[in-house]
């Protein structure tokens, strides 16, 4: 229990800029299909940022939706992620991955997209459009009739190492929607990163 | 000769003398006593001064200027009231709203209830809007912003036996982290069993909803993996939200 938190007891911890995200990975619009669709999210930063109280090993999934009215896929799925820093470079992004459930009880991946997380405070409604490789004739026509749409061999070509895209043909499918609130601590005697009043 | 009161000439040996128009006069007959001023002598200026001499102390002389960090034992407080407003679900049975604040554990209540359950509400037939227009207050404290509160919705409409009510969907929203006033819009799901029977009476007369009982689960990550779900609408929830001491521990949320 903490008695007082004048300037002398505060300890070098509490001068540390941290970052806390809250808020859920709304829904999925724009998705051509009637099947049930889940969504899995990969955190990915650099080196001097730490994830608090310990680092995660599995990326969240969130549960399979069904379209219903509208043909929207509902996710809602909670994030509560805090991160405390030391530099502003390699700052968070989300890895998505769209899986899609089949009748049968088959998952195959469905599409991809990367989105980077604001650094400033207030609420976001973040639109991370996403897409799919395409491969032959042969591969669209298996994966129409039979199932397992082409996928990305190397994954480094997401985030690590952009020179790979050149050589990847996509189509586009739907959008994911992520409703965040983002509040900083201790930005202002570092960096003035805030929003500006209106 | 006219008496002028308050001049230099009747300024205290007058005082007796001197009443308010009300106190006085056909209008005074049937005031209560309390509305009719007693004559102390504090009717004028010297003997208002001599008065709150005696009741008030003088303050105290200090150089420093108050410092608020000085306090002991501070923590980050906050107080959420509003209102869940409307929904365009598509049903044409009552529908009832039940919603329950969940938090992480560092947070402590306050003020107000964590959980309170609704009136039954029908549509217009030619209208799409259910409206509850359903209150809630509560003030919370706690020393870290971790575990943010959330409210979590029930929607439940009544069946044939009486006591017994049926599931039409979940929905879970955060309360916003800024002071002011935001309105949010809470999707709606019906979790529903993996089989190909209750696939296909989704398909074709509504999702059934399956019961889960504790709202932490709602809230939470775990076992979502698992679950299948169908989307059947949205809940408009207005906040008000006030904030103490998040500058103080390094915050600035507006």
């Amino acid at each position: 229990m903490i008695e007082s938190i004048r300037e002398i007891d505060k300890l070098p911890g509490d001068y540390k800029t941290e970052i806390h995200y809250i808020g859920q990975i709304l829904e999925g619009r724009g998705f051509d299909t009637d099947i049930g669709l889940q969504c899995e999210v990969q955190l990915e930063y650099g080196e001097s940022w730490m994830e608090l109280p310990q680092k995660s090993d599995t990326p969240m999934q969130t549960q399979t939706s069904y379209p219903g009215k509208d043909e929207i896929f509902v996710w809602c799925h909670p994030v509560d992620l805090h991160f405390a820093t030391d530099s502003i470079f390699g700052s968070p992004k989300l890895l998505i991955r769209v899986w899609r459930l089949d009748d049968l009880g088959r998952i195959d991946l469905f599409s991809y997209g990367v989105c980077s997380l604001p650094c400033t405070t207030g609420y976001f409604m973040l639109n991370c459009p996403t897409w799919r490789p395409i491969g032959n004739w042969r591969d669209e026509a298996m994966s129409f009739f039979v199932g397992g749409p082409p996928k990305l061999t190397n994954e480094d070509a997401l985030n690590k190492n952009l020179d790979l895209r050149k050589k990847v043909k996509t189509v586009s499918s739907g959008s994911v929607y992520i409703e965040l609130e983002v509040l900083l601590k201790n930005f202002e005697k570092h960096w003035t990163i805030s929003k500006p009043l209106s | 000769m006219s008496l002028l009161y308050g001049t230099r000439e009747n300024e205290d040996h007058q005082a007796k003398d001197f009443t308010y128009k009300a106190e006085t006069g056909p209008l005074a007959e049937g005031l209560p006593e309390d509305y009719k001023y007693p004559d102390d002598g504090g009717l004028t200026r010297k003997g208002f001064q001599r008065k709150s001499r005696l009741l008030e102390p003088p303050a105290p002389i200090s150089d420093e200027p108050y410092d608020p960090e000085s306090e002991l034992a501070s923590f980050l407080y906050m107080n959420i009231t509003g209102q869940i407003e409307t929904s365009n679900i598509i049903t044409t049975d009552l529908v009832q709203v039940k919603y329950t604040f969940i938090t992480g554990s560092e947070w402590d209540l306050i003020d107000g209830k964590k959980s309170q359950e609704s009136q039954f509400a029908k549509r217009i037939p030619g209208s799409n809007l259910v409206t509850w227009n359903m209150e809630f207050q509560v003030g919370y404290r706690s020393l870290s912003p971790e575990g943010w509160p959330v409210i979590v919705i029930e929607l439940r409409s009544p069946t044939r036996t009486p006591d017994v009510n049926q599931i039409k969907g979940y929905a879970c929203v955060h309360v916003p982290t800024f002071p002011g006033t935001t309105t949010k819009i809470a999707k709606i799901f019906c979790p529903v069993k993996d089989t190909w029977w209750s696939m296909m009476k989704a398909k074709l007369w509504g999702p059934q909803c399956e019961i889960i009982e504790d709202p932490q689960q709602i809230a939470d990550c775990e076992g979502r993996e698992v679950t299948s779900v169908f989307y059947s609408g949205q809940v408009n929830v207005t906040f008000n939200v006030t904030q103490r001491n998040f500058e103080r521990f390094g915050y600035k949320t507006f």
